[in-house]
């Protein structure tokens, strides 16, 4: 049987056709669904923003928006240092929040991890309930990194705090330092 | 929803009479059943070509330009129905397809149009847009099977005269 006879039967030629048309259909409703996300998308001030605390002063850096703040903190050999306050996280509408790691340098294997003994960000809400904490600590040149805190319900307008508490290990040399990033995820 | 709703409508009507041809192949033109898929694959063309400037284009030039794909797409459903109709003289046939085909598609095709016009406040008067859908497909396609078998409204009009 030649391959144009196959062809031109009646089944063969349906399938073909219906295969095509699935495929044509397919991509078609991909095309209108990106388009329908694309039109959604519009800019809306976020609902949790970060703010100064009692402690913020001299450490800390807000970013455009209020969507990012860099913090920076002393540490002291064998001494652990509490900012009670170091920043603060406003609320404008009940959502739910988590801390997550997501790095942390020098790196593991590094000689100057060494130096440190534990960084831990407590989030507190406003009545100075504990809702999560995420804790580093070394051992010998490795971290040991946390993952999330897990998330928790903030209300509307509420104002709750995140805690740091360092401390270097005791002989640390001096002038050594540490960058860790953490995300507050918001649903 | 958005105006290109009305192109994928178009579309899926397309790719449905290019099934519909290929299963009645023995009572339309054998090309007709891929004519019809690269008419869907237009479609899809234009689609792609909305996306990306679907800043540039307004939300008017867009609905126009998607509800006239969906025009010629139903006018090609009408087109069918009159050829089986006129030129191959199927009347059960034309029947079946004005039932089962025609009418559902035209009413779909109301409804969304209805739906969008009261959603997005047409400032078409609302019976204008539907009548005038249904009106267009009608003529575009008895134009469509005119064009495409001049003989056999030919025939017709010179039974009549008898």
């Amino acid at each position: 049987m030649k391959l144009r006879d196959v062809s031109s039967k009646k089944p063969v030629k349906f399938l073909a056709l219906l295969l095509t048309a699935m495929f044509i259909a397919t991509a078609s409703a991909a095309v209108y669904y990106a388009m329908l996300m694309q039109s959604k998308a519009t800019v809306a001030t976020a609902p949790v923003y970060f703010s100064t605390g009692n402690d913020s002063s001299g450490i800390l850096t807000l970013g455009t928006n209020d969507t990012y703040a860099s913090l920076s903190l002393s540490a002291y050999p064998n001494v652990t240092l509490y900012y009670d306050q170091a920043v603060n996280l406003t609320a404008t509408a009940a959502k739910q929040i988590q801390l997550r790691h997501v790095s942390i340098s020098p790196g593991d294997g590094d000689p100057s991890v060494s130096n440190f003994t534990s960084v831990v960000f407590t989030l507190m809400n406003a009545t100075g309930s504990v809702k999560g904490t995420l804790t580093y600590t070394t051992s010998g040149n490795q971290w040991t990194e946390p993952t999330t805190t897990g998330y928790v319900a903030i209300g509307a307008t509420e104002e709750w705090t995140i805690k740091v508490e360092i401390k270097a290990a005791a002989g640390a040399k001096t002038g050594v330092s540490t960058t860790i990033v953490i995300a507050v995820d918001v649903k | 929803m958005l105006p290109e709703f009305f192109a994928l409508l178009g579309i899926d009507v397309f790719l449905t009479l290019s099934l519909l041809s290929c299963l009645l192949d023995d009572r339309v033109p054998k090309a007709l059943p891929y004519i019809y898929q690269i008419a869907a694959l237009v479609g899809y063309g234009h689609l792609l070509i909305s996306k990306e400037f679907f800043v540039i284009f307004g939300e008017y030039m867009r609905f126009w330009y998607c509800f006239i794909y969906l025009l010629v797409a139903l006018s090609n459903v009408v087109a069918v129905n009159v050829y089986f109709a006129v030129a191959r003289g199927q009347w059960s046939l034309a029947k079946v397809w004005s039932g089962a085909v025609t009418f559902p598609t035209v009413v779909i095709s109301m409804f969304f149009v209805s739906n969008y016009a009261f959603v997005q406040e047409a400032t078409l008067p609302l019976l204008t847009l539907q009548v005038g859908l249904v009106v267009s497909a009608l003529i575009m396609g008895v134009s469509i099977c005119l064009l495409l078998s001049p003989e056999a409204m030919r025939n017709v009009f010179r039974r009549e005269r008898r």
